[in-house]
């Protein structure tokens, strides 16, 4: 039975971000299969991401 | 030989943009940049307006999910000039409101002439829950996923349906919370809008099809104090017009890799980008960066997100207006670099 989730991460944005979003759904896939989800800000000094974002589990 | 010069127009769902965040307020940019493109790929949020809508022969009315496929590069978009849309009905809706949006689709086959299958309605109700995120952006969950892709999968493998619009009921309260007041007053976020990405988003993800969402609602109080930006879901007992409209024409999606079409579209195609300044931590965007396309940002375009390119470390154009970032289209389809349109311009320097 698949469910669907809300959850917030944080992601240390890595250098260059050549490879960001494959990088935020390997992280996702923690908590399950990433639908949808967005950076929502950044920390300017620490440059860590809160990432929103929905996922399912089956 | 003409050189098709293709833009690609995000507003994203559920941010709480001040163009865009209600009720197909974004269209009049649509219209306005479809008329200085060849081809403009943009997503159901900026086209849907309820019961207005407006049929742009060169938009690619493409779903969110799909929008970031394309832009990874996974995924192509192939023109069509139909598709047969199935309509699938969320069992939770009460019969009163099912035969009004059973009336849309019929208006939509009679007035219209597209191409509709027979409805399908879910084996278990949806259950559409509505969520707000702590940045301010609504997102919602879905409690019977499988029954939303059970229908999804009769309706295609069945019926025939080429394209999915779904009518899921949400939840009564929501009428009477501060959200959808203040949405009605042009105000705040979307509460509905989050919940409808993530409909759309499992079934374009399961099957590969374009599919859009119109929330079931019962009719809402007579309000004379309605914002002219939330005023089009004011008109009438559906949203399925536009949706349906929106559809018909909706480009079909084939994994990158698989034999073309000449006028199948990879994201090389695209010239242009454009979208809110503040809203640039979305796949989309990311992907492009990487990529020549020259990536537009709109400052007066206010969102709940705090994300501009510079934080990314992505330069882009930034412009104030959506109609700064036409002129920029049209100097830039026309070879003029729009540096050149300035009372001041620099000169080469030895690098």
């Amino acid at each position: 039975m698949m469910n669907t989730t809300l959850i917030t991460i944080e992601l240390a944005l890595p250098d260059p971000i050549a490879n960001l979003p494959e990088l935020v759904e390997q992280t996702l896939r923690q908590w399950g299969e990433p639908l949808r989800w967005a950076i929502t800000t950044i920390d300017p000094q620490t440059r860590i991401a809160n990432i929103e974002a929905i996922v399912t589990t089956t | 030989m003409h050189l098709p010069y293709t833009v690609m127009l995000i507003v994203p769902t559920g941010i709480g943009a001040s163009i865009g965040g209600y009720a197909g307020d974004a269209l009049p940019v649509a219209r306005a940049m479809s008329q200085v493109c060849d081809r403009l790929v943009t997503h159901p949020n900026v086209m849907n307006g309820a019961q207005m809508y407006w049929n742009l022969p060169n938009v690619l009315y493409t779903e969110g999910y799909a929008l970031d496929q394309f832009a990874a590069g996974n995924w192509n978009l192939r023109p069509v000039h139909q598709n047969k849309i199935g309509l699938l009905i969320d069992s939770a809706t009460e019969p009163e409101l099912i035969t009004r949006h059973l009336q849309a689709a019929n208006a939509a086959k009679a007035t219209l002439g597209l191409t509709l299958t027979d409805y399908v309605l879910t084996d278990e109700p949806l259950n559409v829950g509505l969520k707000t995120a702590a940045s301010g952006a609504t997102w919602g969950t879905i409690g019977n996923p499988d029954s939303l892709l059970r229908a999804a999968d009769k309706l295609i493998h069945q019926a025939g349906a080429t394209a999915i619009a779904v009518i899921a009921r949400f939840p009564e309260d929501l009428v009477e919370s501060d959200a959808l007041q203040d949405y009605r007053q042009g105000q705040g976020v979307d509460p509905l809008a989050g919940a409808e990405a993530v409909i759309s988003h499992l079934i374009v993800r399961q099957f590969q099809i374009p599919c859009a969402h119109a929330p079931a609602l019962m009719p809402l109080d007579l309000d004379s104090s309605i914002s002219p930006k939330s005023s089009a879901e004011e008109l009438g007992y559906t949203f399925l017009p536009c949706v349906l409209v929106g559809l018909s024409r909706a480009p079909q999606f084939v994994k990158a890799g698989n034999p073309g079409r000449m006028t199948d579209l990879d994201r090389t195609c695209v010239d242009a980008l454009i979208l809110p300044e503040s809203a640039c931590g979305g796949s989309a965007l990311l992907h492009f960066s990487q990529t020549s396309t020259q990536i537009i940002t709109v400052r007066e375009n206010k969102t709940r997100m705090q994300v501009p390119p510079s934080a990314l470390g992505i330069t882009t154009r930034s412009v104030e207006s959506y109609l700064e970032a036409i002129g920029v289209l049209v100097a830039t389809r026309g070879g003029i670099s729009p540096d050149a349109i300035s009372p001041t311009v620099c000169g080469v320097r030895l690098r």
